[in-house]
């Protein structure tokens, strides 16, 4: 399975090297970390812009926003390639999540205020979606919003909030209309993340760094005009936004590469379960999946490219991709045995990179949707099995 | 010429429909009352008069000159129907056998493949097969259905090489094998130093003929866990316990997930491996990996419908066993997945 590239795709993909190579940002590769440094922030946020404005970015919003409005998966994986290929920084943060919310939902004065400044990068976004108590089920969320005049009046917690601690504006959901249902009582909004009441406090992750945060909101005042569609609009402003952000989403390794690293190092000479017969035969289990992922992914590109694509193919590619990664982070560490064990600096194999590896990989099974939420979508919305029981139905049971 | 996107859906569409027709359970039952029968062969004449063999022959012999991407299509219909007959070992052999000029010099071959022969080899076929000398007697094991006036192929050593040997199964030692295939039958062939029709020599022939035989084999098991997973979703759906459909029950409804996940994986696998080999491109590793993933999916697959439908699966009247049985052994056969995957890992540091 390959992608053929027409005339015009192919000017795009060397039109985008050649601005890698103009404007290769002069920020180092921080293992184990993924947030830009705060340090690197002013130089990042110009790399970030200079996508847009060369058209790598955002170049699918309407005309009238700065875009051609033609939407184009292969250039979506075209870009997400070459980032990846020539190890430069990934824009990160929710600034596409909110762009797309703003696109469809947005009044004229905010986006005629927030597009122009997302397309120059002047602000790092994050997204407040996830509560201590909602994660997986994300409309239980009890963040409340209450109209107190010209403001409203945010009480709650936020939880998980990628970047949160580098961030200018938040795309926030709340709950405004308590006595409504479950979704239907959500708005979304946007809230300067340096409001007086607003405390982002850093969370420190399985691998000891931190990129995502608590954030905790003390009767913060927001805009009433910082309201994002209409009251109890939220659920669908969020849900939309989730949409494009799925279809969109950028590739962080590639599995076939990391494969291809590991029949490197069981061949080389230091490895301590070389030419063990199990630990080939597992590693070519694992290649042979790595190289079904790819395949996986491709397959959906040029169907989304041909407009045919599966209700289903990003879960499905989301937790295979998951898995393997998982997969072969783990054997990774496995190989060096004992010396397994040893971190960082003071490991002579790699620098530590499959320890990092490892214990990084568990989130991409849990966060964008766990696996099993995704085993739910593909069995429901794909399979066409029976729904989860709302919260009415199991009520009505007891 | 190999065939266009929509040719080769309207291939699928036209053979598909067939074997529903002609092949559809009440022809299985037939498996479960009397277990290796040997192949349908009326319905076998009828799949060649349907042209399906002539396509894998070069159009210069006056074949399709289909790639192995479309005969890829035929074969995994074939697995979805459970069909008997040596559909895949005919085609991979018809189309290595013209490839390296074998019929052009041996019309009597090309004869009686266009008559409607099957041609048939070990399914013991791998690297690490010891060829035998064709000057002593060879014997071939695991063959499917080598019937009189088949077209049998064996690898063996000539002169320190790998060279396939062809013989014309007539008065040749067969002995039936009993197997976990009830769709299949499988012999042992004895062929004496003098049966031999002719030898291909070139020594890519017997690594071609095995990689064409994996990537058919691969959308056969395909067609077979398709099916298999497809009545496990049906009866998930249709199979009401504590007041439900068992499908709502998440301990089954992401097993089924599971299995879609797995036949997704297949399905992309079984079609890079017959890519590769119509392109010549990254061949060998592409078989490999399509072993690897379709035979552990369709064996999986097929095993956890079993779990899915309960004890109705375990029964001998259910026909849900005859894929067990056809995914469990085409798991097995031409190389296992654990084999396959210790030749990608060769392969790939190999390309490095």
């Amino acid at each position: 399975m390959q992608i053929e590239l027409d005339d015009e795709l192919e000017r795009y993909r060397d039109g985008l090297r050649a601005h890698i190579a103009a404007h290769r940002p002069p920020i180092p590769r921080l293992p184990g970390t993924r947030s830009p440094r705060t340090a690197d922030m002013a130089a990042f946020k110009r790399w970030c812009a200079s996508l847009y404005a060369a058209g790598y970015l955002g170049y699918d919003w309407p005309q009238a926003w700065g875009g051609t409005g033609r939407p184009d998966p292969i250039k979506d994986f075209i870009v997400d390639r070459e980032l990846a290929d020539a190890d430069v920084p990934r824009p990160v943060g929710a600034f596409n999540l909110v762009a797309q919310a703003l696109l469809e939902f947005g009044s004229e004065e905010q986006r005629g205020y927030y597009l122009p400044r997302i397309r120059d990068f002047a602000d790092m976004w994050c997204q407040l979606f996830s509560e201590p108590e909602a994660g997986s089920d994300l409309a239980a969320l009890r963040t409340r919003a209450q109209l107190d005049g010209d403001a409203w009046v945010v009480d709650g917690q936020k939880v998980w909030t990628t970047h949160g601690h580098i961030a200018d504006l938040g795309f926030l959901l709340a709950r405004t209309e308590p006595e409504a249902g479950k979704h239907a009582g959500i708005s979304a909004f946007i809230v300067d993340m340096r409001s007086p009441g607003l405390t982002v406090r850093p969370l420190r992750e399985v691998t000891g760094a931190s990129d995502f945060n608590e954030v905790f909101l003390d009767s913060v005042r927001i805009p009433a005009g910082n309201i994002i569609g209409a009251r109890g609009q939220g659920w669908q402003v969020a849900r939309t936004a989730l949409a494009h952000e799925r279809a969109g989403s950028l590739r962080e390794d590639s599995v076939v590469d990391s494969s291809l690293r590991l029949v490197d190092q069981l061949s080389s000479r230091g490895c301590a379960r070389r030419a063990d017969p199990d630990a080939v035969r597992r590693l070519g289990e694992l290649a042979a999946r790595a190289r079904a992922t790819d395949l996986l992914g491709l397959r959906g590109v040029i169907r989304a490219a041909d407009g045919a694509a599966g209700a289903v193919d990003a879960a499905v590619t989301k937790v295979v991709f998951s898995e393997i990664n998982l997969a072969l982070a783990t054997l990774g560490v496995e190989l060096q045995g004992a010396d397994g064990i040893v971190a960082a600096a003071d490991s002579r194999q790699d620098d530590g990179h499959w320890q990092e590896a490892f214990l990084w990989a568990r989130g991409f099974t849990i966060s964008a949707g766990s696996n099993e939420i995704m085993r739910n979508l593909i069995a429901e919305n794909g399979l066409r099995l029976p729904r989860e029981p709302r919260r009415a139905e199991t009520e009505a049971r007891r | 010429m190999t065939m266009t996107a929509e040719e080769r859906g309207d291939f699928r569409a036209l053979f598909g429909d067939f074997l529903a027709r002609q092949a559809g359970e009440d022809r299985l039952r037939r498996y479960l009352e009397t277990p290796a029968p040997g192949f349908d062969q009326e319905l076998w004449a009828d799949v060649t008069k349907l042209g399906v063999v002539l396509a894998a022959l070069p159009e210069d012999l006056g074949g399709g000159g289909a790639g192995v991407q479309d005969l890829a299509v035929a074969v995994e219909e074939a697995g979805r129907a459970l069909h008997g007959a040596p559909l895949a070992t005919t085609l991979t052999a018809a189309r290595v056998l013209a490839r390296y000029g074998f019929l052009d010099e041996h019309p009597q071959v090309l004869a009686a493949l266009e008559a409607g022969a099957v041609a048939t080899f070990p399914q013991d076929l791998g690297p690490g097969l010891a060829a035998a000398d064709p000057a002593d007697e060879v014997l071939a094991h695991l063959v499917p259905d080598p019937m009189p006036g088949a077209i049998l192929v064996v690898p063996v050593r000539q002169a320190g090489d790998t060279a396939l040997g062809i013989a014309i199964c007539e008065g040749l030692r067969a002995r039936t094998l009993s197997t976990m295939d009830l769709t299949r039958s499988f012999c042992d062939v004895t062929v004496p130093p003098g049966a031999w029709a002719g030898f291909v020599t070139d020594p890519g022939a017997v690594a071609e003929l095995f990689h064409t035989a994996v990537a058919l084999q691969a959308a056969e098991s395909l067609g077979t866990a398709t099916t298999a997973f497809r009545l496990t979703l049906d009866y998930a759906k249709q199979r009401h316990q504590f007041d439900r459909a068992i499908g709502g029950f998440q301990a089954i409804k992401h097993r089924l997930a599971d299995m879609y996940i797995e036949l997704q994986c297949a399905e992309v696998a079984a079609a890079a491996a017959a890519e590769a080999l119509d392109s010549g491109i990254d061949v060998a590793a592409s078989v490999h990996t399509a072993k690897s993933v379709t035979g552990r999916a369709a064996a999986w697959i097929t095993s956890q419908a079993q779990q899915v439908h309960g004890g109705i699966g375990f029964t001998w009247e259910h026909v849900l066993h005859l894929y067990l049985r056809r995914a469990k052994v085409n798991e097995l056969l031409l190389g296992s997945p654990a084999a396959h995957e210790v030749q990608l890992v060769a392969a790939l540091s190999g390309n490095r």
